[in-house]
């Protein structure tokens, strides 16, 4: 039965075939002559070519047509280079075409290049045609990397390739601004640059290619022959409502023999331009942190800095660097939170509310001079660092009002000598040289003297000063040998480290008589530290085929003492540490790779973990220690896939990650609503942490789109001492981030990406009784953007960024946020005039929820209003 | 000293086989392709791969490697990098085609150019009509409307998907006669297979679409006689050559290169090389 029914249907397929009939036609110019060689097609309602055929040397066609589609809705299509193209409808009966050509030079401006041959994959070499990805409304190359697929650029500009952060960023070969290159690509135009390379397991030391294994990926910028040639540089002036000024002059000069980038810029606009985070120090003015906003939001700023980086390369290849970096700033915070803690029988709670002025005056120099040779290698690079901070602020905590005032000084000089020469038999020494000093006097002062009960028996009093400081020398010397002939390439290492610190603390609480007591008669602290170490480090490098992979075992003898006579303290501790790693890396094939980490640390702590005398850390916190130097053992387990497909600009990561440690102390805190003390404890505490995480990149040709998607699982156990009480915790963050980038029609697109994360806390059952209640809360973070260009020079962007918080029992926190932007491009005058909207619905406060184990934090937080600022960029 | 200088010379002459002469028409666009053919099907990951490029021009075209041309780049930078010491390091890119097509399908011609140790020879090839079916399937490639196309050809099935949005009526290798342009295909085993690596116009650059200069005209039999006695001896075959006057052609590299500045030349191979036995032609049968 079946088969006939298949007959059937092939006898009418084959009867519809047979239906077929032939049109024919001539195809000549308005002279007479014959057209021969072009292609004819017939192409139906789809757009599809049904059949074709070429003309013959009389320009003669015959073309035959099944009939399966109507023959109104079919068109015949003439397409011959060097002649008008031919649209002509088919009418049923009518046979027989006499088409006339006319002749046009061959135009190719209506083809459009949708897919330049852009990426080249060239070893471990990827290449970005940057022309092709750039947009009218680009200004930086940072704008356009932002665009990249694989490539990922956070607010300070930190650039990640497959999820990597970058080691170096070059501008043609050279390395001109170190780990400070996002001021660079926040400064170069785009079109400056003609491709953008990303070097994937780069080594930037010459000596060592092809001799030893690197994971490193970098970027190289190559610079357009005509921009090389002249030094360009850019005046930017902008002004504003309320009362708003920002102002930028640069100047840049790539060639091959000097490179150099120097900017000037002062704002008020809320635009940080300190470019790199200062170091903690034992002392704070508050308990809060920054909200998590954009900083331009929240920043009461007037700052000013300037960056001098220049660079020389000489001819027997000596390159010098020098970099300057000064910033000045006043700024100011303010903010109140309530801050709830949890313990079995009850919850404490505090409130604050502070409002800050930092004045901070930071500079530093780095100078810097290498010879990077095929045979050798020598860098030199020496860094000074001075600042200074004066913060003061009015805090109100739980009804108790005072001023504090908190003075930080940071001096620091180091210096790094590293000399890799080559021997004749190929190998390779390696020596590394490091000495630094640095020293971070800090004074908190509160007025008037509070928590009398705790600090002064009661008794009212004037003020509380807190001074610290932690004077550090630091000398690490180390030698190396590298075989590199042999299948498995061999290097040893040996070196010693030299640590010298002394803490300094001192807490008075001053009487209303003048007189200066301390705390419970405590001792001030006097702390000498001193770690020794000598190491040796075997390390193993195996290369074959796919497979590579890096062995190392260092050996440590370390000996730590420290000593502090008023609280009769002298110990000394001497320790054998081993700290194996493995790295293997399995090419699956030649676009995909495998790889597995493991390390295993020993670490010891440090002097903040061994200081007897109390130490106000800020107004609410007092620190001391009880215990033992701190021994943490930690085993970290990685593994990962990349896969990548430049062809179809396809990439994708995807990765396990197991973190387990084991302490021999514990934090323990003591808190009651208007302080808490902390006391590091003799106790084992194990943290187990496991994350997954997963990501996808991917350009779509049709749409000229990037698409990309996140997603990470993540679940952390972990012990915590509160008010005596043990408390394990399980804590579990899921994270979702999709992001897509795209020309919706041709003169619009679209940009969108969101965060969402889902935290839980709970903490471990009992008796099957849980001891608290779960916590759980959800953020969503979404931003949207949406770039209207209607000319060639003009261009506008409204953007949005919606934050949505969930915790069960409370309100729900949601913000909306909208700027507007809009560009002018004069190209006669070679100028750009721009204008800023921000904050468009003047949202002046922001509060936010946030949880950890056994803590919810609410936050509010003043941000800048409503904002309009005009600003002109003038390119010299 | 000299085999640097011998090393330096295959070099020049490797490097100078593309040079297409100035009195051709001239390239308007020009397609990429990564060309993969499985020479042995004993070792599937040892297969033959290169990039490929097909200039285009009004009524020709001209299919060739582009990894020369990579090398080509490649080895600029190096010399011209301002800490360049003397010291070159080549890296092996794909495994290097050495044939080349001309097609001119007005005139039913269809030349092919043999590159060997540095001569360019020039063999008169039968002109392929090839019978296609075109399919009713579409896909998108590189951002363009493709539909598929099948045809029989030396003892292969193609499947080729074609392109009616640029004007050209062209395809990689032998491939050609649909009414537009070819931008990927495969036989059904996936033995041969043309994938698609982008599409450019050609604006301003003088290059035109033709034979190369200098090329030596030939019959197939004498070229594959030729070809088997160099795969035998190549240093043999070289030193023949060399000493036989060899081609005279100016390289791009003679400019960019003084051979007084090289100390050293360092070859990496490429990490996967191309299995030395062909068990697995890309013309089955003739």
């Amino acid at each position: 039965m079946r088969i006939i029914l298949l007959f059937i249907l092939f006898l009418s397929i084959e009867y519809s075939y047979a239906q077929e009939y032939s049109i024919a036609g001539a195809l000549k110019t308005k002279d007479g002559e014959a057209v021969s060689f072009a292609s004819i097609l017939i192409k139906d309602p789809e757009n599809k070519v049904l059949v074709f055929k070429t003309s013959d040397s009389n320009g003669a066609f015959t073309l035959t047509i099944p009939k399966t589609t109507e023959a109104n809705k079919l068109v015949l299509e003439i397409n011959h280079l060097g002649y008008k193209k031919i649209h002509q409808d088919i009418k049923e009966g009518i046979l027989d075409y006499e088409i006339l050509m006319e002749k046009q030079a061959i135009d190719l401006s209506e083809v459009e290049i949708k897919s330049k041959p852009i990426i080249r994959s060239i070893g471990d070499t990827l290449s970005y045609n940057i022309d092709s990805f750039a947009k009218n409304e680009d200004r930086s190359i940072n704008d356009v990397i932002k665009r990249l697929p694989g490539m990922e650029v956070n607010e300070n500009g930190k650039i990640k390739f497959n999820g990597q952060d970058i080691s170096n960023l070059y501008i043609d070969g050279d390395d001109l601004l170190d780990e400070k290159y996002a001021l660079g690509t926040k400064t170069i135009p785009y079109n400056m640059v003609k491709d953008l390379e990303v070097l994937q397991n780069h080594q930037p030391l010459k000596v060592l290619r092809n001799k030893t294994l690197s994971d490193k990926v970098a970027i190289n910028l190559v610079i357009k022959e005509e921009a090389k040639l002249k030094l360009s540089g850019q005046a930017k002036l902008g002004l504003g409502l309320p009362k708003q000024y920002d102002g930028e002059l640069n100047s840049i000069l790539f060639n091959k023999k000097y490179k150099m980038l120097n900017i000037l810029k002062g704002n008020n606009i809320g635009k940080d331009l300190s470019s790199d985070s200062q170091p903690a120090g034992l002392l704070s003015s508050g308990t809060v942190g920054n909200p998590g906003l954009a900083k331009n939001r929240y920043y009461f700023n007037n700052s000013v800095s300037a960056n001098a980086n220049n660079l020389i390369n000489y001819k027997n290849g000596l390159q010098l660097k020098v970099g300057i970096n000064m910033l000045l700033d006043k700024n100011e915070m303010k903010y109140n939170s309530i801050t709830n803690l949890y313990s079995t029988n009850d919850t404490i709670q505090y409130s604050e509310e502070q409002n800050i002025n930092n004045h901070p005056f930071l500079t530093d120099i780095n100078l810097n001079a290498q010879f990077n040779k095929e045979k050798y290698y020598f860098n030199n690079t020496l860094k000074l660092i001075y600042s200074k901070e004066t913060s003061s602020s009015s805090l109100l905590s739980n009804e108790a009002n005072m001023n504090q005032r908190l003075k930080n000084q940071v001096q620091s000089f180091s210096n790094e000598l590293e000399y890799v020469p080559e021997f004749k038999n190929k190998n390779i020494l390696h020596f590394n040289w490091h000495l630094s000093y640095s020293n971070q006097p800090q004074t908190l002062s509160i007025r008037p003297g509070i928590n009398a009960a705790i600090f002064n028996e009661g008794i009212p009093f004037e003020a509380i000063n807190q001074f610290a400081e932690t004077p550090t020398l630091d000398n690490r010397v180390s030698i190396a040998y590298q075989l590199t002939k042999g299948r498995i390439k061999q290097s040893y290492q040996a070196g010693i480290v030299n640590e010298f610190q002394n803490l300094n603390s001192q807490l008075r609480f001053k009487q209303f008589d003048g007189s200066e007591t301390s705390y419970q008669s405590d001792h001030d602290n006097d702390l000498n530290w001193n770690r020794n170490q000598f190491f040796v480090n075997g390390s193993y490098e195996y290369k074959k085929g796919a497979l590579e992979s890096v062995f190392s075992v260092p050996v440590i003898l370390q000996r730590i003492s420290y000593d502090d006579k008023s609280f009769n303290l002298d110990k000394s501790e001497t320790q054998l540490l081993i700290t194996p790693t493995l790295r293997i890396k399995y090419l699956t094939g030649s676009e995909n790779y495998l790889s597995f980490n493991y390390k295993f640390s020993n670490e010891t702590g440090n002097i903040n973990n061994v200081f007897r005398g109390a130490i106000l850390s800020n107004y609410r916190s007092l620190q001391a220690n009880d215990a033992d130097l701190q021994k943490q053992y930690k085993h970290n387990l990685n593994l990962d896939y990349n896969f990548r497909r430049s062809i179809n600009m396809l990439f994708m990561n995807a990765g396990v990650n197991y973190v387990t440690t084991k302490s021999t102390t514990i934090t323990s805190n003591i808190i009651s609503n208007n302080i808490s003390q902390t006391i590091l404890l003799p106790l084992i505490n194990h943290v187990n942490s496991f994350n997954i995480h997963g990501g996808i990149s991917k350009y779509i040709f049709s749409l000229g789109a990037t698409a990309d998607l996140k997603a990470s699982w993540g679940y952390t156990h972990f012990n915590q001492l509160f008010n005596n009480d043990l408390l394990p915790f399980n804590n579990i963050s899921f994270m979702l981030n999709p992001s897509l980038e795209a020309r919706l029609i041709n003169r619009i697109s679209i940009n969108y990406s969101s965060i969402a994360t889902w935290t839980t806390s709970k903490s471990e059952t009992k008796n099957n009784i849980a001891i608290l209640p779960d916590r759980q809360i959800q953020n969503l973070d979404q931003s949207i953007g949406l770039t209207y260009a209607p000319y060639k020079n003009t261009f506008l962007r409204v953007s949005g960024r919606h934050q949505l918080t969930k915790q069960p029992g409370t309100k729900n926190v949601n913000y909306f946020f909208a700027d507007v932007n809009a560009s002018y491009k004069i190209a006669k005058w070679r100028t750009d005039i721009e204008l800023n909207l921000t904050n468009l619905a003047n949202i002046t406060s922001y509060e936010t929820q946030s949880i950890s184990a056994n803590s919810s934090v609410y936050s509010s937080y003043q941000l800048r209003g409503r904002m309009a600022v005009l600003k002109f960029i003038f390119n010299l | 000293m000299k085999r640097k200088y011998i090393l330096l010379l295959a070099l020049i002459v490797f490097l100078s086989q593309n040079l297409i002469a100035q009195d051709n028409e001239i390239a308007l666009a020009k397609i990429h392709y990564n060309f993969v053919h499985i020479n042995d099907t004993t070792q599937l990951d040892k297969n033959h791969h290169s990039e490929m490029v097909l200039y285009l021009g009004q009524h020709s075209s001209f299919y060739t490697d582009y990894t020369n041309k990579r090398m080509e780049e490649a080895l600029r930078k190096q010399v011209e990098s301002p800490s360049f010491d003397g010291s070159l390091t080549i890296t092996g890119i794909g495994s290097g085609t050495p044939e080349s097509y001309y097609t001119v399908p007005a005139r039913n011609l269809l030349q092919q150019t043999y590159s060997l140790n540095g001569e360019n020879y020039l063999v008169d090839e039968e002109f392929p009509e090839l019978n296609w079916k075109v399919g009713q399937e579409t896909k998108i490639i590189g951002g363009y409307n493709c539909q598929r196309a099948e045809t029989h050809f030396k003892g292969r099935d193609y499947i080729a998907w074609f392109t009616t949005d640029i004007p050209f009526q062209a395809g990689p290798w032998k491939l050609q006669g649909l009414p537009g342009l070819i931008l990927e295909a495969a036989d059904s085993k996936n033995e041969v297979q043309f994938k698609y690596a982008g599409f450019d116009k050609i604006e301003t650059s003088g290059l035109t679409v033709g034979i190369p200069e200098n090329t030596i005209k030939t019959n197939k039999k004498a070229l594959t006689n030729l070809i088997e006695a160099v795969s035998k001896n190549p240093a043999a075959a070289m030193k023949a050559s060399s000493q036989g006057g060899g081609s005279s052609s100016a390289s791009p590299l003679d400019s960019i290169i003084d051979p007084s500045k090289i100390k050293s030349i360092s070859i990496t191979k490429d990490a996967v090389s191309k299995s030395p036995i062909t068990n697995n032609p890309i013309e089955l049968e003739d």
